[in-house]
Protein backbone atom coordinates (compact mmCIF):
# COMPACT_ATOMS: atom_id res chain seq x y z
CA UNK A 1 0.00 0.00 0.00
CA UNK A 2 2.86 2.52 1.26
CA UNK A 3 4.05 4.96 -0.45
CA UNK A 4 0.61 6.64 -1.04
CA UNK A 5 1.53 9.52 -3.36
CA UNK A 6 -0.41 12.70 -4.18
CA UNK A 7 0.98 15.05 -6.96
CA UNK A 8 -1.09 18.24 -7.27
CA UNK A 9 -1.88 21.68 -8.29
CA UNK A 10 -4.04 23.52 -5.75
CA UNK A 11 -6.88 25.72 -7.26
CA UNK A 12 -8.86 28.29 -5.24
CA UNK A 13 -11.84 25.89 -4.50
CA UNK A 14 -9.67 23.87 -2.42
CA UNK A 15 -8.01 26.56 -0.54
CA UNK A 16 -11.94 27.48 0.09
CA UNK A 17 -12.92 24.39 1.29
CA UNK A 18 -10.21 23.92 3.75
CA UNK A 19 -10.85 27.62 5.12
CA UNK A 20 -14.44 26.41 5.56
CA UNK A 21 -13.96 23.72 7.61
CA UNK A 22 -10.95 25.47 9.39
CA UNK A 23 -13.48 28.34 10.16
CA UNK A 24 -16.54 26.67 11.23
CA UNK A 25 -16.01 22.57 10.83
CA UNK A 26 -12.69 21.92 12.86
CA UNK A 27 -14.47 21.14 16.16
CA UNK A 28 -17.75 20.41 15.32
CA UNK A 29 -19.35 20.31 19.69
CA UNK A 30 -17.75 23.73 19.46
CA UNK A 31 -19.77 25.10 16.72
CA UNK A 32 -22.61 23.32 17.15
CA UNK A 33 -23.10 25.53 20.30
CA UNK A 34 -21.94 28.69 18.75
CA UNK A 35 -24.85 28.21 15.99
CA UNK A 36 -27.69 27.33 19.39
CA UNK A 37 -26.39 30.43 21.31
CA UNK A 38 -26.34 32.37 17.77
CA UNK A 39 -29.91 31.39 17.11
CA UNK A 40 -30.75 32.36 20.56
CA UNK A 41 -29.06 35.33 20.98
CA UNK A 42 -30.00 36.79 17.57
CA UNK A 43 -34.46 35.37 18.15
CA UNK A 44 -33.96 37.18 21.72
CA UNK A 45 -32.02 40.51 19.89
CA UNK A 46 -34.99 40.54 17.48
CA UNK A 47 -37.80 40.32 20.00
CA UNK A 48 -36.34 42.84 22.15
CA UNK A 49 -36.20 45.51 19.30
CA UNK A 50 -39.67 44.51 18.34
CA UNK A 51 -40.82 45.02 21.90
CA UNK A 52 -42.26 41.51 22.00
CA UNK A 53 -39.88 41.13 25.07
CA UNK A 54 -38.09 43.05 26.78
CA UNK A 55 -34.31 42.59 28.70
CA UNK A 56 -31.90 44.47 30.24
CA UNK A 57 -29.56 46.24 29.30
CA UNK A 58 -26.90 43.98 29.55
CA UNK A 59 -29.02 40.94 28.73
CA UNK A 60 -29.59 43.27 25.12
CA UNK A 61 -25.81 44.33 24.93
CA UNK A 62 -25.09 40.04 25.44
CA UNK A 63 -27.45 39.13 23.16
CA UNK A 64 -26.03 41.49 20.44
CA UNK A 65 -22.62 40.42 21.09
CA UNK A 66 -23.41 36.69 20.45
CA UNK A 67 -25.86 37.98 17.48
CA UNK A 68 -22.56 39.12 15.78
CA UNK A 69 -20.45 36.07 16.40
CA UNK A 70 -21.64 34.22 13.39
CA UNK A 71 -21.46 37.20 10.65
CA UNK A 72 -17.89 37.84 12.05
CA UNK A 73 -16.76 33.84 11.11
CA UNK A 74 -18.26 34.46 7.72
CA UNK A 75 -16.49 37.73 7.42
CA UNK A 76 -13.91 36.02 8.69
CA UNK A 77 -13.71 33.12 5.95
CA UNK A 78 -14.27 35.99 3.06
CA UNK A 79 -11.48 37.37 4.31
CA UNK A 80 -8.97 34.45 4.22
CA UNK A 81 -10.34 33.90 1.19
CA UNK A 82 -9.99 37.00 -0.53
CA UNK A 83 -6.04 37.52 1.05
CA UNK A 84 -5.14 34.09 -0.65
CA UNK A 85 -6.40 35.22 -4.33
CA UNK A 86 -4.40 38.35 -3.72
CA UNK A 87 -1.43 36.68 -2.06
CA UNK A 88 -1.38 32.58 -3.00
CA UNK A 89 -0.95 33.11 -7.08
CA UNK A 90 2.58 31.56 -6.79
CA UNK A 91 1.02 28.94 -4.94
CA UNK A 92 -1.10 27.44 -7.13
CA UNK A 93 0.91 27.62 -9.87
CA UNK A 94 3.61 25.01 -8.32
CA UNK A 95 3.00 21.54 -8.48
CA UNK A 96 2.75 19.75 -5.24
CA UNK A 97 4.11 16.15 -4.20
CA UNK A 98 2.78 14.38 -0.92
CA UNK A 99 3.75 10.86 0.08
CA UNK A 100 2.03 9.53 2.77
CA UNK A 101 5.04 6.60 3.96
CA UNK A 102 4.78 3.82 6.78
CA UNK A 103 6.87 5.78 9.18
CA UNK A 104 6.41 9.52 7.65
CA UNK A 105 4.75 12.16 5.43
CA UNK A 106 6.67 14.15 2.93
CA UNK A 107 6.30 17.12 1.21
CA UNK A 108 7.84 18.87 -2.39
CA UNK A 109 7.02 21.67 -4.06
CA UNK A 110 8.09 22.43 -7.51
CA UNK A 111 10.78 24.87 -7.78
CA UNK A 112 12.21 24.30 -4.10
CA UNK A 113 15.26 22.06 -3.31
CA UNK A 114 13.98 21.52 -0.12
CA UNK A 115 11.79 18.94 1.02
CA UNK A 116 9.69 18.66 4.34
CA UNK A 117 8.79 15.53 6.21
CA UNK A 118 6.36 14.80 9.55
CA UNK A 119 6.54 12.17 11.79
CA UNK A 120 2.98 10.82 11.93
CA UNK A 121 3.50 11.67 15.51
CA UNK A 122 3.97 14.81 14.28
CA UNK A 123 0.07 15.46 12.83
CA UNK A 124 -2.65 16.58 15.62
CA UNK A 125 -5.34 16.09 13.48
CA UNK A 126 -6.63 14.82 10.06
CA UNK A 127 -9.92 15.36 8.48
CA UNK A 128 -11.84 13.94 5.66
CA UNK A 129 -14.18 16.35 3.50
CA UNK A 130 -15.77 16.01 0.86
CA UNK A 131 -13.59 16.81 -1.72
CA UNK A 132 -10.06 16.76 0.39
CA UNK A 133 -8.18 14.67 3.18
CA UNK A 134 -6.47 17.48 5.40
CA UNK A 135 -3.35 16.95 8.05
CA UNK A 136 -3.45 19.55 10.48
CA UNK A 137 0.42 19.85 12.50
CA UNK A 138 -1.35 22.90 14.03
CA UNK A 139 -4.80 23.93 14.47
CA UNK A 140 -3.65 27.15 11.70
CA UNK A 141 -1.77 25.05 9.37
CA UNK A 142 -2.74 22.09 7.48
CA UNK A 143 -1.64 20.35 3.91
CA UNK A 144 -4.62 19.31 1.87
CA UNK A 145 -4.91 16.48 -0.33
CA UNK A 146 -7.30 16.75 -3.19
CA UNK A 147 -8.88 13.55 -4.02
CA UNK A 148 -9.44 14.37 -7.52
CA UNK A 149 -5.67 13.61 -8.16
CA UNK A 150 -5.99 10.17 -7.14
CA UNK A 151 -8.23 7.15 -7.99
CA UNK A 152 -10.92 5.61 -5.68
CA UNK A 153 -8.87 2.99 -4.61
CA UNK A 154 -5.91 5.34 -3.61
CA UNK A 155 -8.62 7.32 -1.39
CA UNK A 156 -9.63 4.36 0.26
CA UNK A 157 -5.97 3.40 1.26
CA UNK A 158 -5.54 6.50 2.55
CA UNK A 159 -8.56 6.68 4.91
CA UNK A 160 -6.75 2.99 6.12
CA UNK A 161 -3.43 4.87 6.67
CA UNK A 162 -5.20 7.67 8.16
CA UNK A 163 -6.82 4.94 10.45
CA UNK A 164 -3.91 3.42 11.41
CA UNK A 165 -1.49 5.96 11.71
CA UNK A 166 -3.57 8.46 13.74
CA UNK A 167 -6.54 6.60 15.17
CA UNK A 168 -8.82 8.81 16.58
CA UNK A 169 -6.86 11.89 15.77
CA UNK A 170 -8.22 11.14 12.07
CA UNK A 171 -12.71 12.18 11.77
CA UNK A 172 -14.21 11.99 8.49
CA UNK A 173 -16.46 14.73 8.37
CA UNK A 174 -18.57 13.61 4.86
CA UNK A 175 -20.17 10.97 3.68
CA UNK A 176 -18.15 8.04 2.05
CA UNK A 177 -19.17 6.39 -1.13
CA UNK A 178 -19.25 2.46 -0.89
CA UNK A 179 -16.60 1.21 -2.52
CA UNK A 180 -17.09 -1.77 -5.25
CA UNK A 181 -15.07 -3.99 -2.89
CA UNK A 182 -17.08 -3.22 0.34
CA UNK A 183 -20.62 -3.48 -1.61
CA UNK A 184 -19.46 -6.79 -2.84
CA UNK A 185 -18.26 -8.18 0.45
CA UNK A 186 -21.83 -6.79 2.22
CA UNK A 187 -23.33 -8.76 -0.82
CA UNK A 188 -21.55 -12.39 0.05
CA UNK A 189 -22.10 -11.19 3.66
CA UNK A 190 -26.05 -11.51 2.94
CA UNK A 191 -25.55 -14.06 0.55
CA UNK A 192 -23.92 -16.70 3.58
CA UNK B 1 31.17 11.82 -13.53
CA UNK B 2 29.51 9.79 -15.65
CA UNK B 3 25.93 9.87 -17.20
CA UNK B 4 23.64 7.90 -19.93
CA UNK B 5 20.54 8.80 -21.22
CA UNK B 6 16.84 6.12 -21.31
CA UNK B 7 13.35 6.66 -21.96
CA UNK B 8 10.80 5.74 -19.42
CA UNK B 9 9.27 2.50 -20.68
CA UNK B 10 6.71 1.51 -18.50
CA UNK B 11 3.03 2.02 -18.54
CA UNK B 12 2.61 3.80 -14.97
CA UNK B 13 5.81 6.21 -15.53
CA UNK B 14 7.95 6.53 -12.38
CA UNK B 15 5.23 6.19 -9.97
CA UNK B 16 4.87 4.83 -6.40
CA UNK B 17 6.29 1.40 -6.79
CA UNK B 18 8.80 2.18 -9.82
CA UNK B 19 10.21 4.81 -7.34
CA UNK B 20 10.25 2.65 -4.48
CA UNK B 21 12.40 0.50 -6.59
CA UNK B 22 14.61 2.84 -8.04
CA UNK B 23 14.94 4.66 -4.95
CA UNK B 24 16.14 1.25 -3.26
CA UNK B 25 18.46 0.39 -6.26
CA UNK B 26 20.04 3.67 -6.36
CA UNK B 27 20.97 3.59 -2.21
CA UNK B 28 22.98 0.61 -2.90
CA UNK B 29 25.55 3.01 -4.28
CA UNK B 30 27.59 5.62 -2.48
CA UNK B 31 27.75 8.00 -5.85
CA UNK B 32 25.53 11.10 -6.06
CA UNK B 33 23.16 10.29 -8.50
CA UNK B 34 20.53 12.74 -9.96
CA UNK B 35 17.65 12.40 -12.73
CA UNK B 36 17.06 14.93 -15.40
CA UNK B 37 14.11 15.46 -17.17
CA UNK B 38 15.63 15.59 -20.96
CA UNK B 39 14.19 18.95 -22.78
CA UNK B 40 13.14 19.84 -19.14
CA UNK B 41 13.86 23.24 -16.35
CA UNK B 42 17.70 22.45 -15.37
CA UNK B 43 16.83 23.92 -12.03
CA UNK B 44 13.25 22.05 -11.57
CA UNK B 45 13.74 19.01 -13.30
CA UNK B 46 16.15 17.17 -11.74
CA UNK B 47 16.38 15.20 -8.34
CA UNK B 48 18.33 13.29 -6.48
CA UNK B 49 17.79 9.65 -6.95
CA UNK B 50 18.13 8.67 -3.51
CA UNK B 51 15.29 10.66 -2.45
CA UNK B 52 11.50 8.80 -2.98
CA UNK B 53 9.93 12.21 -3.02
CA UNK B 54 12.27 14.48 -5.10
CA UNK B 55 11.88 11.21 -7.93
CA UNK B 56 7.61 11.48 -7.27
CA UNK B 57 8.12 15.77 -7.56
CA UNK B 58 9.67 14.65 -11.00
CA UNK B 59 6.23 13.35 -12.25
CA UNK B 60 8.25 11.21 -15.13
CA UNK B 61 5.23 9.26 -17.18
CA UNK B 62 5.61 6.80 -19.68
CA UNK B 63 7.83 7.74 -22.84
CA UNK B 64 9.77 11.04 -21.17
CA UNK B 65 13.72 11.24 -21.67
CA UNK B 66 15.66 11.32 -18.56
CA UNK B 67 19.37 11.47 -18.01
CA UNK B 68 20.74 9.42 -14.92
CA UNK B 69 24.77 10.99 -13.53
CA UNK B 70 26.58 9.85 -10.86
CA UNK B 71 29.42 11.32 -9.51
CA UNK B 72 31.76 9.25 -6.89
CA UNK B 73 33.64 5.82 -6.80
CA UNK B 74 31.67 3.67 -8.17
CA UNK B 75 29.64 6.31 -10.81
CA UNK B 76 29.70 4.11 -14.07
CA UNK B 77 28.22 1.08 -12.11
CA UNK B 78 25.21 3.01 -10.48
CA UNK B 79 24.16 4.66 -14.08
CA UNK B 80 24.41 1.39 -15.58
CA UNK B 81 22.27 -0.45 -13.27
CA UNK B 82 19.98 2.36 -13.15
CA UNK B 83 19.18 2.59 -16.57
CA UNK B 84 18.55 -1.44 -17.03
CA UNK B 85 16.22 -1.46 -14.25
CA UNK B 86 14.22 1.34 -15.67
CA UNK B 87 14.59 -0.38 -19.49
CA UNK B 88 13.25 -3.72 -17.53
CA UNK B 89 10.13 -1.48 -17.53
CA UNK B 90 10.11 -2.48 -13.59
CA UNK B 91 9.10 -5.91 -14.08
CA UNK B 92 5.40 -4.63 -15.15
Amino acid sequence: MYPIVYHFKSTLDDYREMTFFSTFSFRKGQNIAILISWIAGTTAFILDLADVIQLTQTIHLCALMVAVTMPMLFVSYLTNVRRFKVNGASYLKKAHTVLLGNDDVQYKESGNIHTGVDKWDDIAYAFETDHLFLLYRTPNSAVLLPKRCVTEKQIEETRICMKEKLGVRFKIRCRIKQGKTQKKHRLNKNYN
Amino acid sequence: MYSKKTVIANATGLHARPASDFIAAAGKFESKIKITRVGGDPEEDVANAKSIISVLALGLAQGEEVELSADGPDEQQAVDSLVALIDSKFGE
